[in-house]
């Protein structure tokens, strides 16, 4: 099998997967479109080899297969950066809203007559 | 009359949190004369596995339970969002190890109460050992802060300070003792130390620096957040 036909069909086979786990409510929508154009990226440089040559050759790049590994690594390097934000602002959202139902479970299982905060004192 | 929030944050202190509420509620009771505030003791259970809860439950002293275990400085910083909310005017902070002695808290409130300073720290540099005191000085280098206790958890805020540490953007810190001051120094509050006498801990082991992986955490976690956080103010 050609490397280019191999590459096509992982294209394929990838966009398929994400459409299918948009369509099982798997993945949120705003995540599938960045690996929907993967999946875009990686059937185009499957069809046409010779844009990968040719973009090697202007970025002086002398072996051209290496391109499209560095730029994997490049996009999943920032990938991985974007979700590790994301990931930090969720856990903010988090630990707030912990701390928020501890106050709130605290009003409302405080008794009417604890004006003070310590009722034996 | 002023009024006080004695904020203990407690996780896994069943061995001696009852010790340390009924010897603070005797301390405060006196302390309330003498200073003329209202002082309220608020423990804060940061999701604890053992009885501490049902411990602190039973003494009929208010406290604040996290849903499950959030560290040390978002106990400390739901204390201080409860009471900001309901409307303190000064913030204690000390441990349910017994390491803070109340008869202290006078100390730390007393140049709070006559508006000497925003933020007062309860200083025990005798307690360091040789490569605490080895880190202190690095961290004091690095990040240009003058206070001399830094990892003291035993201090008093004003409400201004307070209104700044309970920024939602200041949840995401895991041990802020060191980030807190660089806040409090980049917002141009004063911090002042005042000399305190700390005791050994009670029953029980430290929770932060239980064993030496936690330990460096700690430390690469100051260091970034030092580097990251410093400024020339």
């Amino acid at each position: 099998v050609k490397v280019e036909v191999l590459t096509a069909f992982l294209g394929i086979v990838t966009a398929f997967i994400i459409f299918f786990l948009v369509r099982r409510d798997l993945l949120h929508l705003k995540h599938s479109i960045f690996w929907i154009l993967i999946a875009l990226v990686v059937l185009f440089f499957g069809l046409f080899p010779n844009i990968n040559i040719k973009l090697a050759h202007l970025l002086g790049i002398q072996y051209a297969p290496i391109l499209p590994v560095l730029l994997a690594i490049l996009i999943l390097f920032v990938k991985t950066l974007v979700q590790d934000i994301e990931l930090s602002d969720k856990e903010k959202k988090l630990r707030r809203l912990a701390q928020e139902l501890a106050i709130l479970k605290k009003s409302l299982f405080q008794k009417p007559e604890d004006e003070t905060l310590n009722s034996k004192r | 009359m002023s009024k006080v929030l004695v904020i203990i944050p407690a996780y896994n202190e069943e061995s001696n949190i009852e010790r340390v509420l009924r010897h603070s509620e005797i301390v405060f009771k006196e302390l309330e004369k003498s200073l003329k505030v209202k002082l309220d003791i608020l423990v804060v259970d940061d999701g604890s596995e053992d009885l501490t809860l049902k411990k602190v439950q039973n003494l009929g002293v208010s406290v604040v339970s996290h849903p499950f275990n959030l560290g040390y400085w978002l106990a400390l910083q739901t204390g201080m969002l409860f009471g900001y909310q309901v409307g303190y005017d000064y913030f204690v902070t000390m441990d349910a190890d017994e390491q803070h002695p109340p008869e202290e808290v006078y100390k730390i409130l007393f140049p709070l109460i006559k508006k000497e300073a925003d933020v007062v720290i309860g200083a025990c540099l005798e307690r360091g050992s040789t490569a605490k005191k080895a880190a202190w000085n690095f961290f004091r280098f690095l990040t240009g802060l003058k206070v001399q206790d830094l990892t003291s958890g035993f201090r008093a805020y004003n409400r201004a300070a307070v209104s700044v540490l309970t920024s939602k953007n200041y949840s995401i810190f895991e041990n802020a003792d060191i980030v807190s001051l660089l806040v409090l120094k980049k917002y141009g509050f004063k911090v002042i130390e005042v000399p305190v006498k700390i005791k050994p801990r009670g029953e029980g082991v430290s929770k932060l620096f239980s064993s030496p992986f936690k330990i460096g955490y700690y430390l690469l976690c100051s260091l970034i957040i030092s580097l990251a956080k410093r400024s020339k103010k």
